[in-house]
């Protein structure tokens, strides 16, 4: 691949999702329907046939050549002594490929998805515009080679999940969690560029390649690479909705459902795993700041996991759900098991928006009922979405030889023999009980929404969903089957496909976490994985599958605390609400009323009244006599004219 | 050729007569009288430009004073059209009395 090539590409990849953009915002509301709904989807597909020929030549690029950097201009020359500069510097390199395929493939179907799930809404226009808007900000994050540019990207995806999420704005609900996303998300962009000033402070450049060329800068192990990987975590988890910074999620469901299958399942949730992928010769040299990632994902994934459980929400299910399986992708980077994170992203982001959309034909039906107690027996009235719904669970369930199957026991593999002591058997035990929830929660929506008798009157009024729904939920039906089969196997010496491709992204020094487990110990990982899913999926069938009364009554032998922090999510916005949130009004209220009329009032009217005065003195000289004026003018003539004469010369 | 002696005579001259016109312009009430006073302040200008120009062997002096004259006939057509208009709205004719552009 040559530089002339790599630039065509980027530069018309992030062109088609702007330009659709710029037409559907601009145009669309003039134009009508019609013309959004085209442009709206021929802009992602556009872009998605040009990831595939990036994923092309970067396949077909000849061995230590799949990576190039171009600049396609120099952007801010901050010149003087720093030689510093910020140019628009785009990576294509297997890790980018793949993301680009993922965004643009994934978001095409959701596109497709949104012209049936929008059919009937005023706003169509603004919707597609954000909507290409987002795949824009998206591919500009992950083909950033320049750390302003890739802030840049990071704050625009934030953008437009925040113009997304609000975008039925009528809704007080949806305004306020829109809020909420975008200020959850700024605190991780401040430790973001926090890191990014400590990073340029020591390698004295603001290019990716030339700052993962410098690390010898930091001392390994040491104080400055640890905080600086803590902070980008921070700016990850806030990102990805990782503990403590998770409370955003849930609420982002008040956007339309494309938008939780795009957004806030497929693709942004999951900038956070790309940052620290991206950024692992950093991780590399902080274990500690590593051992922290892999904790903080893991202990997400059990808490999102638990809350999945009891919540009756379609959405905030999946949504819980998303938030645990992005836990475990953050372990995995965490633990530096880099590919197989970036396999769990790739075919979570097939299932996951299938799940959500299968959720919103759901939805849609049910005239936007999303209280899963309502529902039931809709497995005879949408067939379609039934079976892909169903393809979709035992994905995310893990059931065996499902796609999720061998994404997830791929990356719990390696928490066999990660880090020092304990560490690594804590984790994994943890891991499995993720499993076991997995397919408990996994399969309690299933079986509540699918099986079983309809719970009101409703559901016998159900219809398919209609063919542009229909469509893409049934590709990535079957994807979410079948896409792992030829990329990964999850035992050593056997299909490797996907982490080849991305070994050369991974190569070089490894981080001191992560071994790669023999065979034995793979075999023995997979073999607990399996089980564990076949028992969450096991146990949810007798607890949920037909209602049985029993199950009901063994459910209700648990102690009270567990059911009561599982349905209130641990309390989090809760205490939120109280540690900071009620603080910060009652300063504010404070300020308000004491600060603002004593204090601003006070030296602000002051400047006014001085002001006031000294133009009421003045005005003294305004006597209407013309007598007057031309006195003060002749006087002053004269002064000119001595002045000049006499003073300077 | 002038005798070079007489220039600081014609240039006191002008002074004097820019004086006398500033002076009235100050202190006079009706405005005719104002006018003429202001002519009288452009003509000790035109006296000052030919007296340099004449000293310094230059044609700008006399140019620059046709200039000055020139615009002095304006000026006093458009006062003279104020006086009148003043005049037929019975007004007295008295600077200090017009002075309604204060506030």
């Amino acid at each position: 691949m040559n530089v002339g090539t790599a630039s065509t590409l980027v530069v018309l990849v992030l062109l088609f999702p702007l330009i659709g953009s710029a037409l559907n915002g601009f145009l669309g509301p003039v134009l009508g329907r019609r013309f959004v709904n085209i442009v709206g989807t021929v802009s992602i597909f556009a872009a998605f046939v040009t990831a595939c020929f990036v994923l092309a030549s970067v396949i077909g690029a000849p061995a230590g050549h799949a990576s190039i950097t171009i600049r396609l201009w120099q952007w801010i020359n901050l010149g003087g002594g720093t030689n510093l500069s910020v140019g628009m510097d785009f990576t294509l390199d297997a890790l980018s490929a793949l993301m680009l395929m993922v965004i643009t493939g994934v978001g095409f179907l959701i596109h497709v998805y949104s012209v049936g799930y929008m059919e009937h809404d005023p706003g169509i226009a603004r919707f597609f515009s954000y909507m290409n808007f987002f795949i824009f900000s998206m591919l500009t994050l992950v083909l950033a080679a320049d750390l302003v540019i890739l802030i840049v990207g990071w704050a625009l995806v934030a953008l437009s999940s925040y113009l997304l999420i609000g975008f039925w704005h009528d809704r007080p609900s949806a305004v306020i969690a829109a809020r909420k996303a975008f200020i959850t998300q700024v605190i991780g962009d401040i430790a973001l560029v926090i890191a990014a000033f400590l990073i340029v402070l020591n390698t004295h450049t603001l290019s990716l390649p030339n700052i993962f060329a410098r690390t010898q800068v930091f001392p390994a192990g040491g104080l400055l690479i640890t905080g600086i990987c803590a902070l980008l975590a921070i700016g990850a988890f806030a990102k990805s909705a990782q503990f403590p910074l998770h409370t955003w999620l849930p609420d982002a469901m008040e956007g339309p459902t494309p938008v939780s299958a795009l957004i806030h399942a497929a693709t942004m949730v999951t900038a956070g795993v790309y940052l620290i992928a991206r950024f692992h010769v950093l991780f590399n040299l902080a274990p500690v700041a590593e051992g922290m990632v892999a904790c903080v994902g893991m202990g997400t994934a059990v808490m999102a996991g638990i809350i999945a459980l009891s919540q009756i929400d379609i959405k905030r299910v999946i949504a819980y759900s998303t938030m645990s399986q992005i836990g475990l992708m953050i372990y995995a980077v965490g633990i530096g098991a880099y590919s197989a994170g970036m396999f769990h992203f790739t075919i979570h982001a097939v299932f996951k928006a299938l799940l959500f959309m299968a959720a919103g034909n759901v939805i849609h039906a049910l005239h936007d009922e999303q209280d899963i107690r309502l529902m039931g027996g809709l497995h005879a009235r949408m067939r379609w979405t039934h079976l892909a719904f169903g393809a979709g669970s035992l994905a995310l369930g893990g059931f065996l030889l499902f796609s999720g199957w061998f994404s997830k026991e791929d990356l719990l593999g390696f928490g066999t023999v990660s880090g020092p002591g304990m560490f690594p058997w804590v984790l994994y035990i943890v891991g499995a009980g993720v499993n076991v929830l997995t397919g408990l929660y996994a399969f309690r929506l299933y079986f509540t929404v699918f099986q079983g008798e309809p719970q009101t009157a409703r559901v016998f009024a159900v219809k398919e969903a209609g063919k542009a729904m229909l469509i893409p939920v049934v590709i990535l039906g079957v994807l979410a089957v079948v896409v792992a089969w030829p990329l990964e196997f999850p035992l050593p010496n056997t299909i490797h496909v996907f982490s080849d491709f991305l070994a050369p992204v991974f190569a070089g020094p490894q981080s001191q976490l992560f071994h790669t487990p023999d065979l034995g110990l793979a075999a023995i990982g997979l073999t607990i994985g399996s089980v564990t899913s076949l028992i969450g999926i096991g146990l949810a069938t007798r607890l949920w599958y037909e209602h049985k009364p029993d199950a009901q009554v063994a459910l209700a032998q648990f102690p009270r605390w567990i059911p009561l922090l599982s349905y209130n999510k641990f309390y989090f916005d809760e205490i939120y609400d109280h540690a900071l949130v009620r603080p910060m009004k009652a300063v504010a209220r404070t300020a308000r009323r004491v600060v603002e009329p004593d204090v601003m009032d006070g030296w602000v009217g002051g400047v006014g009244d001085l002001l006031k005065g000294f133009s009421i003195d003045l005005r003294s000289i305004q006597t209407g006599l013309i007598r007057d004026y031309a006195s003060l003018f002749t006087v002053f003539a004269v002064i000119l004219v001595v002045v000049w004469v006499f003073i300077a010369k | 050729m002038l005798n070079p002696n007489l220039f600081p005579f014609l240039l006191g001259l002008a002074a004097f007569l820019f004086t006398v016109g500033a002076a009235g312009v100050l202190i006079r009430r009706n405005p005719i009288v104002v006018f003429m006073c202001i002519e009288l302040m452009l003509n000790a200008a035109n006296v000052a430009l030919v007296a340099y120009g004449r000293f310094l062997n230059s044609e700008e002096g006399q140019i620059f004073a046709f200039m000055v004259i020139v615009v002095a006939a304006a000026e006093v057509v458009v006062g003279l059209a104020l006086i009148t208009q003043i005049f037929r709205l019975g007004r007295e004719l008295d600077v200090d009395d017009l002075s309604e552009m204060k506030e």
